[in-house]
């Protein structure tokens, strides 16, 4: 079940106009059935996946918990074999197995392991890894193992949060089905809000702008240096209103009925630098990988070459946790590199440059938030290309930005109109903190205002053609 | 539980403030809509314009339905001059069957044109989830044309839940509407009773196009092309079914295009696929893009097609 959907306003408006009605001691098993329900909408069968990592994980907490010395880290590493073993599976099998057959051939030799004919289930990677951050953090001694089955499978599998993150903590979620929520107003509106806020991202600017950055990468063979850059960048923006805009949906829907998530975006193209990016972007993920692979690798409290290594390295995984295919391995190690070579210009060369640029401060800003957001877009062209081929064919031609560019005119007044507000938005937040935003405005007449305003919008010029969110596929 | 609920003071406060903006968003979206309806349905050119011109006010002899093949391959000259009728072309680009039928639905209420010709494509029923989104031009239409609803439901099972909203059926017509209120497309492009005159050539050799030829067939659009018909059959109209040419050569005959051909010969009707017709195929000066003749090729083609018509012989032909 898509968030852009009808059948999602219905089931959202029923599943809580139920919550607030039940008393507190049902509300778990609503949730649950609706979180089944919602997942079941896409591929039912794949329920079945969830269900076994929940039993292994719930089991493992308890175990680990208990144990003592070698056996709790036992435990802990059959949850997270298990774990790895589905995404292994069902993400990784196929495209390992490609890559085994084209070395192979090589050398001559015929591939004997036959493929797997399976879909990816939906939302896996978001879930596995919700799911290894509770063992993870139960062997820490920072949670304890929950030993109502119910609620833990409500952990893994909270609706809102269940296909495409924010990647909770347990510390953050799991206590928070125990509590009480009673109906708060302005918690309710204050959801609501974020939710129309996200619906506005997706349907005005993501899905609008995806349909000149489609018609540009599905066929780059036919299109120029200079068209090919702008559907980078409109890329760039559109992965950003995506992704967000589910965010804010699950974020808001969470809110309303009176769960915190945590934040997943904090305007990241207005970074002044790539680790300020990484630091606003998918925080979830970006700070999975850094509390759980990062630092148990040692982090930065290494030798300077490890500490290159592990920040590097970290990326890379990043990389493929987002899709099995040596695009996203590129992205990831190519995000990796502007990390570490950003680390070595700072050790050896900002350090002789420090005070000796005379440029006023907010220019030297400004060319490093332009500078950050150019490395990202080049980053984005291997996240978006159907083929490294394709990928580098795309950066061929973008180098030499020759022919006119490609102008889809109506699809490109619509689509500015939207990052015009969306820019807006974002740069009010950034640098005029004590303007009241016009969502959140003290005046009702201009709240109001705003939300007609944007509800308008997305009737006249969202896209109504119910496409996924990007990030689903992973 | 209720109790406590109803009880609570910013429930009540909710439900008041959500009444209040309920009542305030189908207001505007009633003025809005109604503005925007009002300045659609008055354009001057455009697409939509031609849509609304076909569906409404065509009382023409002859008339063409199809998709920018249809808009760039007949032309009005040469069926007037030599048919003696009234002609009106009804392509719309990138639109296909769904569109025709339903457009022709519109038009047969109204008026019985003494000829149709239906210009089918290569892959015309092909399943293209984008051949759906692309009924979004029917939605002005929903509300005053009963007779194109079941097309338009097929774009969603909730498609009438949207169109509760008067905006709706304008989404993304903002800027047709401004410009269509204007000169703008007939100067940019001039367009002759509904055909577009393109003059250019290409500039390279045709090539044995390949792209996807077992693709699958989408019953959905074969039963729309079957009640386009049934439709014309029902109104007295004499249909004619044709596939016109193409750049490229195909390896094989493409499959919609036997669909097609074996069910125009159930119901009796001539069918003429000259997708693959030598007067034309292959020759870079007759076509501007690998799909689209140009102007003089569509005016040989057209005058050639119209003898066709003419001649009792052509009646029942098949290919040419």
């Amino acid at each position: 079940m898509l968030f852009n959907s009808i059948e999602f306003v219905i089931f959202f408006i029923l599943v809580t106009s139920l919550y607030f009605v039940l008393p507190h001691k049902y509300r778990w098993f609503l949730l649950l059935v609706a979180s089944c329900y919602f997942y079941m909408a896409f591929v039912p069968v794949y329920i079945l996946i969830l269900f076994f990592t929940i039993v292994i994980d719930y089991f493992a907490g308890i175990w680990i918990e208990e144990a003592q010395g070698k056996k709790k880290k036992q435990f802990l590493v059959l949850s997270l074999v298990a774990n790895i073993g589905v995404l292994a599976v069902f993400k990784y099998y196929n495209f390992l197995n490609d890559n085994l057959t084209f070395l192979l051939h090589g050398v001559g030799w015929e591939n004997p392991i036959p493929y797997l004919s399976i879909l990816l289930p939906i939302g896996l990677s978001f879930h596995t890894f919700q799911a290894m951050s509770y063992t993870i953090e139960v062997y820490r001694g920072h949670q304890k193992a929950e030993r109502h089955f119910g609620i833990y499978s409500l952990y893994v599998m909270f609706y809102p949060q269940l296909v495409a993150g924010p990647i909770e903590r347990p510390q953050n979620l799991l206590f928070q089905f125990r509590t009480e929520h009673k109906f708060d107003y302005e918690r309710v509106v204050s959801g609501l809000r974020l939710m129309l806020w996200g619906l506005f991202k997706k349907l005005v600017i993501a899905d609008r702008l995806a349909i000149y950055v489609n018609a540009a990468y599905g066929n780059p063979d036919e299109h120029t240096g200079i068209t090919l850059a702008v559907a980078t960048m409109f890329f760039a923006f559109q992965i950003y209103c995506d992704f967000s805009g589910y965010s804010d949906i699950a974020i808001g829907a969470a809110r309303v009925m009176g769960y915190d998530l945590m934040k997943n975006f904090n305007r990241p193209y207005l970074s002044a630098s790539i680790s300020e990016f990484w630091s606003r972007w998918h925080i979830s993920l970006s700070t999975w990988f850094k509390d759980y692979l990062y630092i148990s690798m040692g982090g930065n409290r290494v030798p300077i070459p490890r500490w290159y290594f592990n920040l590097f390295f970290t990326f890379l995984i990043s990389g493929l946790w987002h899709g099995a295919n040596w695009t996203y391995i590129i992205w990831g190690a190519l995000n990796g590199f502007y990390l570490v070579f950003a680390l070595i210009r700072a050790r050896y060369i900002d350090k002789h440059l420090d005070g000796k640029v005379p440029l006023p401060a907010w220019i030297k800003k400004t060319g490093n938030i332009l500078m950050t957001f150019i490395l990202i877009c080049f980053s984005w062209i291997f996240f978006r290309a159907e083929s490294v081929q394709d990928a580098f064919l795309i950066v061929k031609k973008i180098f030499t930005l020759n022919g006119p560019l490609f102008t889809d005119f109506t699809q490109m007044f619509y689509g500015l109109i939207g990052l015009a507000i969306l820019m807006a938005r974002e740069i009010k937040h950034e640098y005029f903190k004590n303007v009241s935003p016009l969502l959140e405005h003290r005046s009702p007449v201009v709240r109001y205002a705003t939300y007609m305003v944007l509800i308008a919008l997305i009737l006249l010029i969202g896209v109504f053609d119910g496409s996924q969110f990007i990030y689903f596929q992973f | 539980m209720l109790n406590q609920l109803v009880a609570n003071p910013g429930f009540k406060k909710f439900l008041v403030r959500l009444v209040i903006f309920l009542v305030v968003l189908f207001a505007i979206d009633f003025v809005v809509g109604n503005v925007l309806r009002k300045l659609y349905f008055q354009q001057k050119s455009g697409p939509d314009y031609e849509t609304i011109y076909a569906m409404e006010k065509s009382t023409e002899d002859l008339m063409v339905f199809g998709s920018s093949r249809a808009r760039n391959h007949y032309h009005p000259k040469a069926f007037e001059e030599a048919l003696g009728m009234s002609f009106y072309n009804a392509g719309r680009n990138g639109n296909f069957i769904l569109y025709s039928n339903a457009v022709a639905q519109a038009v047969l209420k109204r008026h019985q044109p003494k000829i149709v010709i239906l210009d089918i494509v290569g892959h015309e029923f092909e399943y293209y989830a984008p051949n759906y989104e692309k009924l979004s031009v029917l939605l002005p239409f929903y509300k005053t044309h009963p007779e194109i609803r079941s097309t338009v439901k097929l774009r969603g099972e909730f498609e009438p839940v949207k169109l509760w909203f008067q905006m709706y059926p304008f989404n993304s017509t903002l800027l047709s509407i401004g410009l269509g209120n204007t000169e703008f497309y007939n100067k940019k492009d001039p367009i002759i009773k509904g055909y577009s005159p393109i003059n250019r050539e290409l500039n390279h050799e045709p090539v044995v196009d390949t792209i996807n030829l077992n693709y699958e067939i989408d019953t959905v659009q074969v039963r729309s092309y079957e009640t386009f018909i049934q439709n014309c059959k029902k109104a007295g109209v004499q249909l004619y079914v044709v596939c016109s040419p193409y750049f490229n050569k195909f390896p094989v005959r493409d499959k919609s295009i036997v669909l097609a051909e074996e069910i125009a010969r159930k119901y009796d009707v001539p069918f003429w696929d000259h997708s693959q017709d030598p007067a034309y195929s292959g020759n870079p000066k007759n076509f501007y893009d690998i799909r689209h003749l140009n102007e003089p090729a569509s005016l040989r083609f057209s005058y050639m097609l119209a003898e066709k018509i003419k001649s009792a012989d052509g009646k029942l032909a098949t290919r040419p």
